[in-house]
């Protein structure tokens, strides 16, 4: 494999002639900026009395060569920004420095968007790319890049269903698109693929969104989920910079649920009911819950001039989780080397980042909390002996205990090296070359102690497990632009090849039956279970390989008439021998009707533009060999006396294995009026995944196994997103932009069928509530949404305390009488509707940012209820409401059933997040310092506040997968966080 | 412009030169931790290897998750579970069971199906790879291991014959057809062709070498049982032909009745006499036998100072109970009665009574510990499974001499059976006459109610010995204490035409036609030749 790499890398090396020759002469170089100092690309430089011209490149950078010696003024433009000229005196052959400082008069309008593979100015975009810049992004310490976004895109549902320090956020882009693939989003970091959690928050500069089909397309078979664009920050040359920014806060549990306590045992044991009172108190939650502490820093430089220039930054960030020894810790540091030569002919870029990350592996803290809940409160944490108290109670472990007698650390590290040169032969053709690896290792430990259940109970006498892992990603990526205008015909063409590989290795080893406890994962062989056969070794290896050649052209007709396309020709090793490469199209083309001569006459429009587009997208299997015929060795056999390895088929092979595609049709219109007080954007599309991949049940024989992943079905999704924002003051003191989007999608599942496969039945089940009540959540139909809850529709509840439930004629029954053919469609898990609302209010040095946000029309599945709210079962807590009349009428005397009674509504509404700041205003700030250059503090609340019905701990639960919208009871709540935060720039 | 084309053209060629070259478009994958044709060659010291396949799924349909031992028995009228304090409602999926109202997405007859036909479908993968000489072995290999491979597939159509009826007959793993339905007569014939072909060719071997495998007198002794039950299968009976078969065994003088009734249960029953042949299980190796995890209490952990905290659901049903001479040491053999609890104090005192499939504590009804429990036992449990017993060779022949009016030598061959039973003072009492067993059940069949007392019907009149109508009941008495829990019950129930006539705890019965299950829902939704058995 690597030299089959190094071979890729060399011809392509070859492809690219260098050629460059320096010249001597005066040149003017500088940065353009806004006046918060963030840059401005694209601006249009010129200087006065001359011919001289010059873009400025996306982060602000421009370079004017051949320039007489002299005193000039150099004018910088560009939409949205007042013009500035600044004096500068070009000595012969020597470079002067003109940086330049524009004034906001209105953002956005002509602001530079990263898409696939270049950027682009918003108002030459044919299709829905959202772009969200740092001064935008949601305040407040971020968990990842996508919580940064949070509400600030419409279609882009961003979650974060668990208090987790450890978990990131979930993201759905317009809906499900798949049962089988890949639903996570391709993340490109500055062009090279990483994930949300790989920059640090406050090293983000922006984060461009690739909605519709048509502008992912370039990205192929990644991009069906989206793709999201991150842009880390970059220091522009000239003068050295230093700048802190960081946070401490505190968090608490954003709901506790409502147990009951010793006293309430006590009461209602005394009016009969089955509890046992074991003459203690404990509050069991406030046993193992604390408020914890988190704090950031993140402290960055940059130096160099226009030709060498160096960013670098560190970041540690250190969260603990609302659970006793639950934490996190992270540590990143990044560097960045541009370096221009031979009049920009050459560029070269190579960075780094090293990523380390630790964390207490500790207990499976759902469990521990589940534990908390259900524990007796009369009971006691510790017995008399000093040992945790433990009781025989099936599933019934002392939490203090599981948290307390169990060690163990996670390491990860994570290094990324990639390098690129751009070389630019003449003016209007440049060839890209990036290169580099990502490689990613862990390694972890965990033991029990002595006085672990493990051990008390179930006589393991010591459990302890090492768990190595790496992964090394490699890319290889060469491009080449073509860039010519024509009169009024403005061609850009890009061609390129891009070559990847994946390789995932693990190491797993356990044991139990230690002398000791002293060593705890430390010395794995004192145990003796692993070599009793007892304990597991094991060890795993699996690859891929991803090849693109990939093509794109723009055409602009005098910034009127604008028409992209794009073809993406992709192959993967993991399809059948004969269906490894797809094709994926793309075509879009906007209308700028603010161009035209008849809107022109309409003054109070400054942006109208109508644009349409198609694009088709691939989504491949997430495991690897599934066309192969191949065997695994598995459960052994006893043969002749002795236990022999038994080697089977490892699965149904799917030689015709290949592309599940999604092809869209998105169109929409972005506006902006009133001096561009007002804009936003509409968009209206349509996605169809089709052959999607799906575990296809088939006839054991003449298959092998009962299920064989193929391309079957067919998924739409419809939907409409809006996005408005208007400019409600712009005053010099006060400013205040007030911002709102929305969307809706529906979801179908149009076909489980293909030639080949015909099942007989239009539905499977998904999702489990696992025991004891041991049934299917979901169903998943043909002709229906993904999402819906599927069970017996409960109505009333008889005189003896058991449901009623209807039959499938909706004649109301006994459950006991019910069957599966009663159960009915009870909601749907997946929200139809997200909204936010942000506002953004600056007087003087105070800024105050609101963020809300919701989601609506979607069912929520209230595990905790399900399992709690029945007072039949007495050796486990329950919630107070337990004891609460059903349907007005009587407590419940019933097993666990899963039945609608416990799934509710889970619209929900909620001030997401709100910021207050004050920076140092200039005076202040020269007092106290001539070098510092900007400072501002703030306070910051996160998950203050939610408006809804929903009766469990919080109404953002996961809507992801096929079984959405289920509120699990092993739950790690969700937490409220207040922080306080400093950025100082020097 | 010049230079620009002349480089346009470099970086064209230079293109084609990259897709030229293999190494940046190859896309051939290789498995790492996998065996592929291409770099496999088996030979014949890989062949244990190759027929485990075929063996192994027999240890998730005995005592596995949904394995027989549950429905077999759930389906029967020894064994419940009900409604425990943890839990075991489950969807009803028991109870359904117990009260005959399973359909065709029942999950225990469903497995079992999956598993019948992985276990075929591994053994004619491995006799097509056998006789293409994929696998090269010499011919006697060939012989005998095709001959064995046919067994155990003829072992599992035996299954689906018992418990399906019309399902599909595949032999060709080749075949990329959709199976046809076979009736229920075609797949009996194929079942008795199929091990009177190869029993000639079946290793004539005892004991180690062959143990957890089928040898000559095993395949004599599976066939027996089909043809024992050749009247519900066919309508038509074979009993001379059980009869002829059972001789074979019993002259061949190659097992015998261990000395007592727990031998064949305990962990080291790889030693026992009378196997002919078992599902070997192991908690390291084999580790699917977790039927002891179903039926044993939570806390008996401490009391047996298991390994495993058990989830105990299962527990015998009282009128069964009943049934003991409370003199035969096999009702002590077979349930975990009385006070069970440790040094101190943890554990149950256990009772005969359950109020009901939907209320009960975990002290109600008696779990079963037939199958040894031990010290440091985990989650799954070394004992192995009998599949089939010499005492059950004894036994059908004794039902044969029943049936065919030898009455006096088949209670000759049934008092050989109990004398290890009955103990001491008690001993006299294994001796049974032909005129005992041609008597009725003493089985009170009838609705157990919530207090305890067997009625017509929940609230109804009571009853008194609802089993004294059924011919040769007493002998179908001595098949459930001989072979309680061992997943028989349900095929004897049905052969003395119990299963669908009587009431027993809370079943009643529900429609003659579920002698067999439906033909599970995903092979129906799967396969359009399938037509579904008659009621379902």
């Amino acid at each position: 494999m690597r030299t089959r790499f190094i071979d890729c890398a060399f011809l392509f090396a070859l492809a690219v002639p260098i050629v460059a020759r320096a010249q001597a002469n005066g040149r003017i170089t500088g940065v353009v900026t806004s006046d918060a100092g963030h840059p401005v690309p694209r601006a249009q430089i010129s200087v006065l009395a001359t011919q001289l011209r010059a873009t400025a490149d996306s982060v602000g950078r421009y370079a004017i060569s051949n320039v007489p010696p002299g005193r000039y003024t150099v004018r910088a433009t560009s939409l949205g920004y007042g013009p500035l000229q600044v004096e500068v005196t070009v000595a012969a052959g020597g470079t002067a420095t003109a940086d330049i400082r524009l004034p906001v008069v209105a953002a956005k309008l002509d602001q530079v968007v990263v898409v696939g593979y270049g950027e682009q100015r918003r108002s030459e975009i044919t299709s829905a790319v959202a772009s969200v810049t740092s001064d935008e992004f949601v305040q407040g310490p971020a968990r990842d890049a996508a919580s940064l976004i949070a509400g600030k895109i419409p279609g882009l549902g961003v979650t974060t269903p668990s208090g987790d320090p450890r978990a990131g956020s979930q993201i759905s882009l317009r809906g499900v698109t798949t049962i089988q693939g890949a639903t996570s989003p391709l993340v490109l970091i500055d062009g090279i693929p990483g994930s949300l959690e790989t920059v640090p928050a406050p090293d983000i500069a922006s984060i461009s969104v690739l909605k519709d089909g048509s502008a992912a397309a370039v990205y192929g078979s990644r991009a069906s989920n989206g793709v999201l664009l991150i842009t880390t920050k970059r220091h522009q040359g000239n003068k050295p910079t230093l700048r802190y920014d960081g946070f401490v806060g505190q968090q608490q549990i954003y709901n506790r649920p409502d147990f009951l306590t010793a006293a309430d045992y006590r009461r209602l044991k005394s009016n009969g009911m089955g509890f046992e009172d074991l003459g203690f108190n404990t509050d069991w939650e406030a046993a193992i819950l604390r408020s914890p502490a988190s704090q950031r820093h993140n402290l960055s430089i940059g130096g160099g001039d226009v030709g060498t220039n160096y960013t670098g930054s560190v970041t540690y960030d250190k969260a603990q989780g609302i659970f006793l020894r639950s934490d996190n810790q992270e540590v990143t540091a990044r560097g960045d080397i541009r370096h221009s030569m031979f009049n920009g002919k050459l560029d070269a870029n190579m960075s780094f980042l090293s990523r380390t990350q630790d964390y207490f592996t500790g207990p499976d803290y759902g469990w521990a909390w589940r534990q908390a809940l259900i524990r007796n409160p009369t009971d006691r944490v510790s017995a008399d002996d000093g040992s945790w108290q433990e009781r025989g109670t099936y599933m019934y472990n002392n939490p203090v205990g599981l948290l307390d007698e169990q060690n163990g650390a996670y390491e990860g590290r994570d290094t990324r090296v990639y390098g690129s040169a751009t070389v630019r032969p003449i003016e209007s053709l440049h060839f890209s070359l990036t290169g580099g690896t990502s490689r990613g290792s862990f390694l972890s430990g965990n033991a029990t102690t002595f006085k672990h259940v493990n051990t008390t109970l179930n006589g393991q006498n010591g459990t302890a497990a090492r768990n190595t892992g790496s992964n090394v990603d490699r890319i290889l990526e060469g491009t080449g632009t073509f860039a010519k205008a024509f009169g009024r015909h403005d061609f850009t063409a890009l061609a390129g090849y891009s070559y990847q590989d994946f390789i995932n290795e693990s190491f797993n080893a356990s044991n139990f039956q230690f002398p000791t406890d002293l060593f705890g994962y430390d010395a794995l062989q004192s145990g003796t279970a692993l070599t009793d056969g007892k304990a597991s070794l094991s060890s795993n290896k699996t690859g891929y390989k991803l090849i693109g050649f990939f093509d794109r052209v723009n055409y602009d007709w005098q910034n009127r008439f604008l028409v992209m396309g794009s073809t993406r020709y992709e192959g993967n090793s993991r399809f059948g021998a004969d269906h490894k490469w797809g094709l994926f199209p793309a075509l879009s083309a906007a209308w700028r009707l603010s161009e035209e001569g008849f809107v022109r006459r309409l003054p109070w429009i400054n942006d109208l533009k109508l644009r349409t587009g198609y694009g088709v997208t691939g989504i491949a299997p997430t495991s690897s060999y599934l066309s192969l015929t191949s065997y695994s060795y598995g459960q052994k056999f006893l043969y002749n006396g002795q236990w022999v390895q038994g080697l089977a088929p490892a699965r149904n092979p799917n030689p015709d294995l290949r592309w599940e595609e999604k092809r869209e049709v998105n169109t929409g219109v972005d506006y902006s009026m009133f001096e561009s007080r007002l804009n936003g954007s509409v968009d209206v599309y349509r996605r169809e995944t089709r052959n999607m991949l799906y575990n296809y049940s088939v006839p054991v024989p003449p298959y092998l196994f009962s299920s064989i992943l193929a391309n079957v079905g067919t998924m739409r999704n419809n939907g409409i997103e809006a996005q408005v924002a208007y400019d409600v003051f712009r005053g010099r003191d006060l400013r205040w932009t007030t911002s709102a989007n929305w969307s809706r999608n529906t979801n179908q599942l149009v076909t489980l069928s293909n030639d080949t496969f015909q099942p007989q039945t239009d539905c499977f089940f998904a999702g489990g509530t696992g025991e004891p009540i041991q049934a299917s959540t979901h169903r998943v139909c043909v002709g229906q949404p993904i999402g819906n809850f599927f069970g017996w529709k409960s109505v009333d509840i008889d005189t003896a305390g058991q449901w009623i439930v209807l039959d499938k004629n909706n004649t109301r029954i006994p459950i006991a009488k019910a069957t599966p053919d009663d159960r009915q469609v009870l909601g749907n898990g997946i929200p139809k509707q997200f909204a936010a609302w942000n506002n953004s209010f600056r007087f003087r040095n105070v800024d105050l940012d609101v963020n809300m946000r919701g989601a609506f029309q979607f069912q929520i599945l209230n595990f905790q209820r399900m399992f709690y709210e029945n007072p039949k079962v007495t050796q486990y807590n329950m919630l107070r409401s337990a004891l609460d009349p059903v349907y007005g009428k009587r407590p419940v005397n019933y097993d666990l059933a899963y039945v609608s009674y416990y799934i509710e509504n889970g619209d929900y509404w909620k001030l997401d997040n709100v910021t207050l700041g004050y920076s140092l205003g200039p005076a202040l700030l020269s007092h106290l310092s001539g070098s510092v250059t900007n400072a501002r503090l703030y306070v910051s609340g996160r998950n203050l506040l939610t408006l809804t019905g929903y009766k469990g701990m919080d109404p953002e639960v996961p809507t992801d997968g096929l079984s959405p919208g289920i509120d699990q009871r092993d739950q790690y709540p969700t937490t409220r966080t207040f922080t306080f935060g400093m950025t100082i720039s020097f | 412009m010049r230079q620009f084309i002349s480089k346009l053209a470099v970086a064209v060629v230079s293109g084609a030169v990259l897709l030229g070259n293999a190494s940046c478009t190859d896309l051939s994958e290789t498995p790492f931790t996998e065996v592929t044709q291409a770099n496999f060659k088996p030979t014949a010291t890989d062949l244990a290897a190759l027929i485990a396949p075929a063996y192994t799924p027999l240890r998730s349909v005995w005592m596995g998750w949904y394995g027989m031992l549950d429905f077999q028995e759930e389906t029967a009228d020894e064994f419940i579970t009900p409604v425990r304090p943890n839990g075991w409602y489950d969807g009803g999926v028991y109870i359904r069971l117990h009260e005959h109202r399973w359909d065709p997405s029942q999950g225990e007859p469903n497995q079992l199906w999956s598993l019948c036909y992985s276990g075929i479908n591994a053994a004619n993968r491995v006799i097509y790879q056998i006789s293409s000489g994929v696998i090269p072995v010499d011919t006697g290999t060939k012989t005998s291991v095709t001959a064995e491979l046919r067994a155990v597939r003829a072992y599992y159509y035996s299954l689906l014959l018992d418990n399906f009826g019309n399902v599909p007959i595949v032999t060709d793993f080749t075949s990329v057809d959709v199976p046809k339905q076979s009736t229920r007569q075609e797949l009996y014939d194929f079942v008795v062709k199929e091990f009177i072909d190869v029993t000639p060719l079946l290793s004539t071997q005892t004991g180690t070498p062959i143990y957890g495998r089928i040898n000559q007198l095993a395949a004599k002794g599976l066939l027996a049982r089909v043809y024992l039950n050749a009247s519900v299968y066919t309508g038509t009976p074979q009993l001379d032909k059980v009869l002829t078969l059972t001789q074979d065994i019993v002259g061949a003088g190659k097992y015998k009745l261990d000395a007592t009734y727990s031998t064949p249960f305990a962990r080291t029953n790889d030693q026992s006499a009378e196997i002919l042949f078992a599902v070997p299980y192991d908690a390291i190796n084999a580790n699917q036998s977790n039927f002891h995890m179903k039926t044993l209490k939570p806390d008996l952990r401490f009391v047996f100072n298991m390994q495993a905290q058990p989830w105990g659901g299962s527990a015998s049903n009282p009128q069964f109970i009943d049934t003991y001479d409370r003199d035969d040491g096999r009702l002590t053999d077979t349930w975990l009665m009385g006070t069970q609890r440790d040094a101190q104090g943890r554990g149950y005192d256990f009772v005969e009574a359950v109020p009901s499939m939907m209320k009960t504590d975990f002290y109600n009804g008696y779990p079963v510990k037939k199958y040894e429990i031990y010290s440091g036992e985990t989650g799954s449990s070394d004992v192995d499974y009998p599949v089939l017993r010499y005492s059950e060779v004894l036994m059908m022949r004794a039902e044969a001499l029943l049936r065919t009016g030898q009455g006096d030598a088949a209670a000759a061959l049934v008092t050989q059976v109990r004398q290890r039973a009955f103990k001491g003072a008690a001993a006299a009492k294994a001796t049974v006459t032909g005129a005992d067993l041609a008597k009725g059940s003493v089985y009170n069949y009838g609705w157990e109610d919530t207090d305890g007392v067997v009625k017509t019907a929940a609230g109804g009149t009571p009853v008194v010995n609802g089993g004294s109508d059924i011919q040769f009941g007493r002998f179908l008495d001595e098949l459930g204490w001989e072979f309680a829990i061992e997943g028989h019950r349900r095929t004897d129930l049905i052969r003395f035409g119990v299963f669908t006539s009587k009431k027993w705890f809370n079943h009643a019965p529900n429609g003659t036609f579920r002698t067999v299950f439906a033909i599970p829902i995903t092979a129906i939704q799967t396969n359009a030749n399938l037509k579904q058995n008659t009621g379902y």
